[in-house]
């Protein structure tokens, strides 16, 4: 039978090597050499420049070593707005400061421009939307540096592009998501995103919350956090849910995301609620309604009570490893 | 002594009319900041020059028929002589490097070697953002059926183009201090639409990104915006620009300090700073 439901079909970004986050993190680290994304195979004659595209996890051990940095992952269901988050906040640095802070850099600006792409007009599309992130992808990490024209210091955020499949995958298991992630224990924000044409939808709405819920308790129960680690619940799509006629929708929702907060406050100190519109379709909001207050939050300088506590460390980083085992552990950055 | 400075930019940027425009200027204009010394290996600018000074369309700079090896000896007011090496290069060149990630060894050569690069950009090549999602038209009953699949190279906004431009620059100088003068061509068109706009103001309006990624990196980045119209205008014009004197007085510079004029030897006198 032919497929006419072709409008919204989607390519998938792919690549050639399957995930196995293990061996990358076991894979020598060369912390000294900053440049270290050149790949040695270039045509004779040639020099071989970055990639731009998203970077595994091994690609952003330079960064998180070297500099001032901060890690956000973001974790929903498929379809739930993760990518959508991402690259708006990055397509609207592009036409001014975004957050009180201005674009620096970016190793992966042809990946963001892959992503952004089915959101703009030159891609003929009707409806805003970005390419599926592939369970296989081993490139998670989009990358944004970004100055503070106050404190004149500039910060890398690396956002991880993780696939809902492949997260979602864990759900309730406490051991696979830590033999399979180690990396998130490093983590400085997890966002935890709830879609909001789900929150709307009665025969969906307790099954999203539910689900954000237990995947929450799966990563703090395998105690992949710091104690510096913040999060925030977001209600993506926040357009869909505004628009529904049932005016106790939000108060009903609120109540049921308190749960969550609760649970999520019994690990870290600070957890917070956001309501965003990425890409909203037209109407009241604005492209990226939310976004900067979310941006502000991953910005935000920590506690003294979440440096103190991510401070104690008994043994010495008199090795580049171990400063970046160190601040993979959630230490504060030795650079 | 010897300068070198790297003329980089998109097809269609304007850099072959500027040095055909440099070349007449630096021959004939008594009062430009720097003049021609003495004629070395001018053939390839001075043919070029012939044709803009009767204002012929100038051809395209393709990969095949770039000149890597253009020096100028240049003499400066208080008779400092020095040679200034311009490759013109393709702008396919420039473009290719942003989406098949390779640079041929001689051009990062010539990157990692230069006081100061000259950056071009079309005017006319620059588009707003359009997001979907901030539209406000009625969407057809019958959805189209056609997949656009992306070409980075026309789809991709010239000031990411750029700035990734500018990332393999600092990147193959490992971030070593970098002069540029970003030379917005075809500015007659600006400044036909907005009279008092200046190149500065532009930047930061038309391309606030790249603007921010200046602004942001100071400490890697020392930068000039200049407003230029090496051709002066349009061939639509071309009788009424024809009938100046000199053909280098249809040149137009604009400065942000309020130059307005037609010395093209400007951005690079002040870019190349310690010439004297």
């Amino acid at each position: 039978m032919e497929n006419n439901n072709t409008e919204n079909k989607m390519p998938t970004l792919e690549v050639d090597q399957s995930s196995d986050i293990d061996k990358l993190i076991n894979d020598d680290i060369e912390t000294s050499d900053s440049e270290g994304i050149v790949e040695e195979d270039g045509r004779s004659g040639f020099v071989k420049l970055p990639h731009g595209l998203a970077l595994t996890v091994a690609e952003t051990y330079p960064i998180t070593a070297s500099e001032v940095s901060k890690t956000i992952i973001l974790i929903g269901p498929f379809d739930s707005g993760k990518t959508t988050i991402e690259t708006t906040i990055y397509q609207l640095f592009q036409r001014k400061p975004f957050a009180g802070l201005f674009f620096a850099g970016s190793q992966s600006l042809f990946g963001y421009e892959e992503r952004a792409f089915y959101t703009r007009l030159e891609s003929k599309k009707e409806i805003a939307t970005t390419p599926r992130t592939s369970r296989s992808a081993s490139e998670i990490f989009l990358h944004l540096k970004l100055y503070d024209n106050t404190t004149k210091t500039k910060t890398n955020f690396l956002f991880g592009d993780i696939s809902g499949e492949e997260i979602y995958s864990h759900l309730g298991n406490v051991e696979t998501i830590s033999e399979k992630m180690p990396y998130l224990k490093s983590v400085d924000s997890y966002v935890f995103i709830l879609d909001g044409k789900q929150l709307a939808d009665k025969n969906k709405r307790n099954g999203a919350i539910d689900q954000a819920y237990t995947m929450a308790r799966t990563i703090f129960d395998a105690k992949l956090y710091s104690s510096s680690t913040r999060v925030q619940v977001v209600i993506s799509k926040y357009d869909i849910l505004k628009t529904n006629d049932d005016a106790n929708l939000e108060t009903t929702i609120d109540k049921r995301l308190q749960c969550i907060v609760d649970l999520l406050k019994k690990y870290v100190d600070e957890v917070t609620v956001h309501r965003v519109a990425a890409m909203p379709e037209p109407g009241d909001l604005e492209v990226g309604y939310g976004l900067e207050e979310l941006l502000s939050t991953w910005n935000k300088p920590h506690t003294d009570k979440q440096v103190v506590d991510s401070y104690m460390i008994d043994s010495q980083l008199d090795s580049e490893f171990n400063k970046l085992i160190y601040k993979m552990q959630g230490g504060l950055s030795y650079v | 002594m010897y300068k070198k400075c790297f003329i980089a930019g998109l097809p269609s940027a304007g850099k072959t009319t500027f040095l055909a425009a440099l070349w007449n200027l630096i021959n004939h204009d008594p009062d430009a900041k720097l003049k021609l010394n003495k004629i070395e290996n001018g053939q390839y600018l001075a043919s070029l020059s012939n044709k803009w000074a009767n204002m012929e369309p100038l051809e395209r700079t393709v990969p095949s028929g770039e000149q890597a090896d253009i020096s100028i000896k240049l003499e400066m007011s208080n008779r400092t002589i020095f040679d200034l090496q311009l490759p013109d290069l393709s702008g396919e060149t420039f473009q290719s490097q942003y989406e098949m990630r390779e640079i041929s060894e001689e051009v990062a050569k010539y990157i990692e070697d230069a006081d100061a690069v000259l950056f071009f950009i079309n005017v006319n090549s620059i588009k707003l953002l359009g997001l979907i999602s901030e539209q406000t038209f009625s969407r057809s009953s019958t959805p189209s059926t056609n997949d656009v699949n992306r070409n980075p190279k026309e789809d991709d906004p010239i000031q990411i183009q750029v700035i990734e431009l500018l990332q393999f620059i600092l990147f193959i100088r490992k971030n070593k201090m970098l002069k540029i003068g970003f030379m917005f061509s075809a500015w007659d068109l600006i400044k036909s639409k907005l009279n008092d706009i200046k190149p500065e103001q532009f930047l930061e309006e038309r391309m606030n990104m790249l603007w921010q990624f200046c602004q942001a990196n100071q400490d890697s980045i020392e930068y000039q915006t200049w407003g230029i119209s090496a051709q002066g205008g349009s061939f639509n014009e071309k009788d009424l620009l024809l009938d100046k004197e000199y053909p280098y007085e249809r040149i137009f510079v604009e400065g942000n300090d309020g130059y307005k004029g037609c010395d093209l030897t400007l951005p690079l006198y002040l870019l190349m700073g310690d010439t004297e």
